[in-house]
């Protein structure tokens, strides 16, 4: 009796490889490099700096001086508690900003320009840029316009190479419907 | 030395070395992050932002996990905590774009995308069609290699809400790439260059 759900676990369980291998498809080694690079930029800047050990004269002081230096400690971590989360905070808000611009420039790229005609965005404030070029056109079987498009996304940490294909909605806007290839380097 | 300036060289010594035995766990699972990353937001670059996001807060919260524990878990649960927080707070979907089928795209210029990449582009396509909490649960299974047990415990849910969820998710992926059809069927034929 137990054949059955045992094989339709097996049948989930390979789906669930295939899933693993799906997602593997779509990243590539550089990207991975490049988000390695990031962490261990991020690990090396959030040490804490060292201390400084000041000269205690009196040995029997000692139980004294641990507990000033636990209040400097705690006052330290409390310090680097609200560096980091404004570091966080920084990290999203230029992220939606940059994603902001990338979604204008490829709404103008892909209702306006002829294929291979690209357009550029960039955002000083995180050193982010980016091209979007259409690359051709043609219909989906719904009626719908759909273009083809290469993105460029250039960050600090590395680029982004999208293909995929997005489609004209009635309402003008131009949402993404297949990713063909997104790759790091 | 004074006994002070000796603990505080004791005390530094030791987390930093035990900080950076952490972060050496923790990068060694790191491809696996990044595909859940990757399978939770639909893009690559927004995967890896929330990977680096999960490693600078569990590096934060390193007090929190206990040795001993999983400490692929304990990523995994930031991970997912730092996605649901990040789809409140920017109100949509990143990536994901709620797609229309993928082979209503069939061909580009002439030619029909046959091949593994294909399927495999169509099986993540699929998977942006879960609603969030199953993909969540499902991606927890499947690559964070969790029981239903331990994802339910991730997910702070009954195991039989989690257990529904993912079989909901696995019988929609399963159909949704079913429903493909053969390729270079007649019907693809009437897509432009």
């Amino acid at each position: 009796m137990t054949t059955p759900t045992n094989r339709t676990e097996a049948e989930w369980a390979a789906l669930d490889g295939e899933l693993d291998q799906a997602l593997d498809d779509g990243l590539d080694e550089s990207g991975e490099r490049a988000l390695r690079a990031r962490i261990e930029a991020q690990f090396a800047e959030r040490r804490r700096p060292p201390r400084t050990a000041a000269v205690m004269p009196h040995v029997y002081r000692a139980a004294a001086a641990v507990l000033l230096l636990a209040c400097g400690a705690l006052a330290g971590y409390l310090l680097a508690e609200r560096n980091l989360e404004a570091r966080i905070a920084a990290l999203e808000e230029g992220r939606r900003i940059d994603t902001a611009a990338m979604e204008r420039a490829v709404n103008e790229a892909l209702e306006s320009r002829l294929s291979g005609q690209t357009v550029r965005w960039q955002n000083p404030a995180t050193g982010a840029s980016g091209t979007i070029t259409p690359v051709r056109t043609y219909r989906a079987r719904n009626g719908q316009w759909c273009r083809e498009f290469t993105r460029n996304w250039v960050r600090p940490g590395g680029t982004d190479q999208l293909r995929g294909i997005a489609c004209r909605q009635d309402d003008g806007r131009w949402l993404q419907r297949l990713t063909l290839s997104d790759r790091e380097g | 030395m004074s006994i002070r300036g000796k603990v505080a060289r004791d005390v530094t010594d030791t987390d930093d070395s035990a900080e950076r035995k952490l972060l050496d766990d923790m990068l060694a699972m790191l491809p696996r992050l990044r595909r859940f990353a990757y399978g939770l937001t639909g893009s690559a670059s927004e995967g890896d932002d929330l990977v680096q996001i999960t490693f600078e807060k569990a590096m934060r919260a390193r007090s929190q996990w206990q040795p001993g524990s999983r400490l692929d878990s304990w990523l995994f649960r930031i991970a997912q905590n730092a996605f649901r927080n990040e789809l409140r707070s920017r109100g949509r979907h990143a990536a994901y774009l709620q797609a229309v089928e993928p082979h209503q795209v069939s061909a580009v210029d002439g030619r029909t995308i046959v091949d593994d990449r294909a399927r495999f582009a169509s099986l993540r396509a699929a998977l942006g069609r879960l609603p969030d909490e199953q993909r969540v649960a499902l991606l927890l299974v499947a690559i964070g290699n969790h029981s239903y047990a331990e994802t339910a415990g991730i997910l702070e849910l009954p195991i039989g809400t989690v257990m529904s969820r993912i079989s909901r998710a696995r019988r929609a992926l399963r159909g949704m790439l079913d429903e493909r059809p053969e390729p270079n069927s007649p019907q693809d034929a009437e897509a432009r260059p």
